[in-house]
């Protein structure tokens, strides 16, 4: 019987694509790569920094926001039904909005993403997002 | 958008766009898959090797975001029934493709099936509801409850030292939270898998992303485990799960 609390899309959004595809399968060195430079730059673009000024402020003012004395009283029903207006489409895809907009609006020059600023200066110290493989049968 | 190319001088302008490669024998390909182009899908011989094509494709038109989403779709569609293994997004026959293509083609195939052969990808996303994360940050950590008084609701410029402390300070408890929680997730996921990978967290509020090589007839079970998890954390967390996939995580790459 089902929990009721995992979201389940029938298929991958854009946003899904970009993320899970786009850098990933064989490559054949004897074949054509069509590359698409703006998709390529802008998934870059997409890597967000944690450790940041713009985050730490960020999360203070939403820590500044709580209405504690609401969620005190609130049940898991209460947060649920939030949860489906709200935090199961709203929050999985934040990551990724900018990215999908910059491709569905055909823009491929990262200079337009002037608001971008902050974040760039603070990657040039982050290291490039890593993957972790594990095996559970070794 | 405009679309680079990267090889050498093309032959024509209709191309035969690779999805991916099949191993010689399995079940019929779903009925009315659409590709790249809106064109047709189907499974030629390529260089000896089976291969998840689409002919007549223009590579000048080529790389939209509906190309993308066509090149995932008939992945996924035929990973469901029949393994695959996906080829880099945007890969082009080349027709002036010297001796030898054969071999590497061959060779890609080979290395890569073993690992992924009777499996299929499901990807797993999880983030905090964030005021709920908060709120709890708030009752636990005596701090960032301090601070957060002396900080709310002003504006002032001389506050800002104390909310970048604050900031810091919930970031740093979402970390500390997202490692115990991913840990739990990953300790009751993992039994059901044949391998996963955990991507980076790239947002104070994600829990844990990853992807999961799950052989096909698990792939319920492990969705059903992600299902209890979800339950578990109950308001506290979302739990987006998508798949089965083609198994792009496990093929090619680190």
């Amino acid at each position: 019987m089902s929990s009721g609390y995992l979201d389940r899309p029938r298929s991958s959004s854009l946003a899904d694509v970009i993320e899970i595809i786009l850098d990933k399968g064989i490559v054949i060195d004897a074949y054509v790569r069509v590359s698409l430079v703006g998709i390529e730059v802008l998934t870059i673009d997409a890597r967000v920094v944690i450790a940041s000024v713009d985050t730490y402020l960020r999360f203070a003012e939403a820590t500044n926001r709580l209405d504690l004395t609401q969620q005190g009283g609130k049940d898991l029903g209460e947060l649920m039904g939030d949860m489906s207006q709200k935090g199961a489409k709203g929050k999985t895809s934040g990551a990724l909005e900018g990215v999908k907009e910059a491709i569905t609006g055909g823009g491929d020059d990262r200079h337009d993403r002037g608001h971008d600023r902050d974040r760039d200066r603070d990657r040039d110290e982050q290291p490039e997002r890593r993957r972790r493989v594990s095996s559970t049968s070794s | 958008m405009s679309a680079v190319r990267t090889g050498e001088a093309r032959a024509t302008q209709a191309d035969t766009y690779v999805y991916g490669l099949l191993a010689a024998r399995g079940p019929a390909l779903p009925g009315s898959l659409t590709g790249v182009g809106g064109r047709d899908v189907e499974v030629t011989t390529l260089d000896g090797c089976h291969a998840l094509v689409s002919e007549g494709v223009d590579r000048d038109a080529f790389g939209l975001p509906a190309d993308l989403l066509a090149h995932s779709h008939v992945l996924d569609e035929v990973a469901r029934t029949r393994t695959v293994v996906p080829v880099a997004f945007g890969t082009f026959v080349a027709r002036d493709a010297g001796p030898g293509s054969l071999d590497r083609l061959r060779e890609a195939f080979d290395a890569a099936v073993g690992r992924v052969d009777g499996a299929v990808q499901l990807t797993l996303t999880v983030r905090y509801r964030e005021d709920v994360a908060l709120t709890e940050l708030v009752h636990e950590d005596p701090r960032i409850a301090r601070l957060r008084q002396e900080t709310a609701g002003t504006p002032d410029p001389a506050f800002r030292a104390a909310k970048l402390r604050l900031g810091e300070l919930v970031v740093q408890g979402l970390d500390r939270k997202a490692e115990a929680d991913a840990a739990r997730i990953l300790d009751d996921l993992r039994p059901l898998t044949r391998e996963t990978v955990v991507r980076d967290r790239r947002q104070a509020d994600e829990v844990v992303e990853l992807a999961a090589l799950v052989d096909r007839d698990g792939a319920e079970a492990f969705e059903a485990a992600c299902d209890r998890l979800a339950g578990a954390f109950g308001g506290r967390a979302t739990f987006r799960l998508l798949g089965p996939q083609a198994p792009y995580d496990f093929v090619g790459g680190p």
